[in-house]
Order: structure tokens, then C-alpha cells, then sequence
């Protein structure tokens, strides 16, 4: 291994290390910790929210709400079970995607005809995926999906589409979606447990 | 060897929870199961952490200003209750399966390694109890030093009581009688006077009392909790 690699990974190490120690500390009240871990991981979790809702008023709505919920809930994180990144970005995505959800409620309950523009076509960010080990076996593994497999796997992961949703998307009929979605979960958690 | 498509079990379909696809009736139905199956909340905790690694590769972005001041101005208008409850609507928030897995064990450690981290050096509290909330987890940390007539007493994660119900800590002597401490704080760290200076032998005990009749000669309510200080 590089040495650059080992200095990156002592880093990534160091940082996770503070993270844990600012969210302990949060869950016994220090708001200052929470000042500091909003610094350290506000711009990734921005980032995270933004990906799925495209636009920046609703990104920052619910940037705050994740924060509050980061707060309330700091005593609840373990470390073994995941790195502090990782738990609050899943947190940062759960929240978007109940905000999404709520926001189509909103919509099918007014005349409105949709929210089109929530479906960018970015590209889906996979290229980042290969920063860890496993992010690497992941991407190893979507890439063993079929390609329609993966498109709807990827999709629903980053922009919370129903089954119904992705139908539409993709020209698809329901019933298919839905058997691409099912065989795709279940190939791709065999592959990463054969891999682990 | 199953064909695929026949392979529909709850596995899977905490998987689609987790990707977000399971929707209307058959989210909420799911949501009722995840509530109090354990086995259930492992499958989605373990569907996180499979596509987690989705989200390392998503570049970051500076958001507004306007944000953070936003998120301390909800922390300080509304107190950490408020926010709590209002953010508690949705059932599924990806936390409960952290919250679950979390044994007794575990909040310990935490709690005590807060406690060395974040006061000791300021204050040397170097004995503390533990006060466990209704579900077994840590309510409240206690923390004290010998021969000094104040006790710090923490939040964590109190239990949640009826309305006008309060938990009341109280201090035994050496004769078996108790006297009263204080009130255990929804949040936030406070500083207590104790009746006597406290020695590794007194015990501790909570009770649940009526916020209008705190009693001041003895407890009037359940005793929930009781336990001793524990040097660290």
C-alpha cells in the first residue's frame, strides 16, 4: 500500500474517532460538540439531501430537521454497528425521503399534475463508491445486476421512487419493476455475503 | 434450488423498505411489524448498511449560513423536548434499529466514557451512577465526588412519564432513611445540593411522583430505580 493511502486512512481514522467523541458528547447536551460536528459533516450531509431533492429550499428544510434528529438521537448511535458518517448520512437520506414522500402526498391531494423536475437525470453517483472496502464490494457486486436490475435498484436508493414510480420511469410494466427490484435485492445480498 | 422469483420474504421486503419503494398500505403495515419484531429491525439495519457506501460517493456542499443558525434557534427556542416530539412522527427514521440494538452494556460504556471526556477533568466528578429509564436504557447519568456536597445530574435519555409525573431522586443514610435530592431533569446537565456528603455505600433510589405534591419526608410513589455510586 501507498503511503499516501496509509496517511489517508490514518486520517479518515482520526476523523471518525472525533465524530464518535462529538456525538457522545452530544447526547449528554454539549452544543458546542454539535456546533463542531455540524462543521465537520454539514457539507456532506448538504450535499447527500440535496441529491435527493433537487431543490435547495427543500434541501435545506430538511438539512435542519436531520441535524435536530442527529441531536435527539445522538445517544442511540453505536459505533460498532456503524461509522459516524455513515449513520448520520443514512439519517440525512431516511429524512429526505420522508420529505419527499410527504411533498407527493401534498401534490396528488392538490390538482397539481407532479412534481417532474424531482427526477433529474444526474448521473448516479457510483464512481465515489470505491473510497472503501465496502463501498468497493458494493460496487463490485451492482455491477454483477442485470443492467435494468441496477438502474431500478439505484434509483429507487436515490430519489425514494414507489414501485408504481418506477414503472413510469423506465416504460416498464408494474409487475416486472417490481420482479426486477425483488431479484436485484436478493442477488445483490448474496454477492455481498459470499464477498464479506 | 427456489426459482428467484418465488423468493419473496421478509428479507426482501426490508429491502424495498430500505430503498424506499415499499409504499401506501404496505409501508404502514410494515412499519406496524417493524415496531416490535427485533428480528425484522435487524433485516433493515443490516439493508442500511448494505447500501450505506450508495451515499460515500456523493460530493459535498457548503450549505447556507442560514441553516445552522436555524437549527440552533430550534434548539434553543423549543427546548430538546419539543424538537423531540415534533421530529418523532415518522415511525421509521432509521434510528430505532441502533436504539434497539444497543444493549445495557453498551449505554454504560458510553455513559461512562462521556463522563471521563467531557467532566472529570473540569471537575474531577469521579463517581457516578447510572439511572436507568423505563426501557432499560441510560436515563440519566449521576455523577458525584467524595466529600463534596453536590451531585451533577445529566439527561440522557429520560423516561417518558405521564403528564404531571416526575421522577424524584432520593439519597439513603445509613439508618435506611431516605432524603430527598431532586427532581430528575428532562434535560440538559444540573447541578443538585445532596442532604450529606456522599460516601460509596449510600444508596440512591428514584421515585415517580406527582409534579404538584413532591413528597419531602419520604417517597409517596413507586421506587423505579436504585443503585450505588461507582468509582471511574
Amino acid at each position: 500500500m501507498a503511503n499516501g493511502d496509509i496517511d489517508q486512512q490514518d486520517a479518515i481514522k482520526q476523523r471518525n474517532q472525533e465524530l464518535e467523541a462529538l456525538l457522545a458528547a452530544c447526547a449528554l447536551n454539549d452544543r458546542k460538540a454539535f456546533a463542531r460536528l455540524y462543521r465537520m459533516t454539514s457539507a456532506k450531509l448538504y450535499g447527500v439531501v440535496l441529491r435527493i431533492l433537487v431543490r435547495d429550499e427543500w434541501a435545506q428544510d430538511c438539512l435542519q430537521d436531520a441535524y435536530i434528529k442527529i441531536w435527539n438521537n445522538a445517544d442511540s448511535y453505536r459505533a460498532y454497528l456503524a461509522a459516524p458518517l455513515t449513520w448520520m448520512s443514512t439519517i440525512a437520506r431516511n429524512q429526505a425521503l420522508d420529505l419527499l414522500r410527504k411533498r407527493k402526498r401534498e401534490v396528488m391531494e392538490s390538482d397539481d399534475k407532479g412534481l417532474p423536475e424531482l427526477v433529474d437525470d444526474a448521473p448516479l453517483p457510483l464512481d465515489g463508491l470505491t473510497n472503501s472496502d465496502e463501498g468497493r464490494r458494493l460496487e463490485r457486486c451492482l455491477g454483477e445486476l442485470k443492467e435494468q436490475q441496477r438502474q431500478v435498484v439505484v434509483l429507487a436508493y436515490f430519489k425514494g421512487l414507489t414501485h408504481d414510480e418506477l414503472a413510469s420511469h423506465t416504460d416498464t410494466p408494474l409487475g416486472t419493476v417490481k420482479t426486477w427490484i425483488r431479484r436485484g435485492l436478493n442477488q445483490l445480498r448474496r454477492c455481498l455475503e459470499n464477498d464479506a | 434450488m427456489m426459482p428467484e422469483n418465488e423468493h419473496y420474504d421478509s428479507t426482501t421486503q426490508a429491502g424495498e423498505y430500505v430503498l424506499g419503494t415499499l409504499e401506501g398500505e404496505e409501508r404502514a403495515e410494515f412499519e406496524r411489524r417493524l415496531r416490535d419484531d427485533i428480528r425484522l429491525q435487524e433485516e433493515v439495519d443490516a439493508w442500511q448498511q448494505r447500501f450505506a457506501p450508495m451515499l460515500e460517493g456523493i460530493d459535498p456542499v457548503s450549505p447556507p449560513d442560514a441553516v445552522w443558525q436555524a437549527v440552533e434557534t430550534r434548539l434553543t427556542d423549543h427546548g430538546q423536548n419539543d424538537t423531540r416530539t415534533a421530529t418523532g412522527t415518522n415511525f421509521w427514521d432509521s434510528l430505532s434499529f441502533w436504539r434497539n440494538l444497543g444493549m445495557v452494556a453498551a449505554t454504560l460504556v458510553l455513559a461512562f466514557g462521556v463522563m471521563l471526556m467531557t467532566q472529570q477533568p473540569e471537575t474531577g466528578m469521579n463517581n457516578v451512577l447510572v439511572v436507568m429509564n423505563d426501557q432499560d436504557r441510560t436515563g440519566w447519568v449521576v455523577a458525584a465526588k467524595p466529600d463534596h456536597g453536590f451531585v451533577n445530574v445529566s439527561a440522557v435519555e429520560p423516561s417518558q412519564l405521564p403528564a404531571g409525573k416526575a421522577c424524584q431522586l432520593w439519597m439513603e443514610d445509613q439508618h435506611g432513611n431516605l432524603h430527598p435530592v431532586g427532581v430528575l431533569p428532562h434535560d440538559g446537565r444540573h447541578e443538585m445540593p445532596l442532604p450529606m456528603m456522599p460516601k460509596s455505600e449510600n444508596v440512591f433510589k428514584v421515585s415517580v411522583e406527582e409534579m404538584d405534591d413532591m413528597p419531602t419526608e419520604k417517597p409517596h410513589g413507586e421506587i423505579v430505580f436504585e443503585g450505588k455510586l461507582t468509582e471511574i
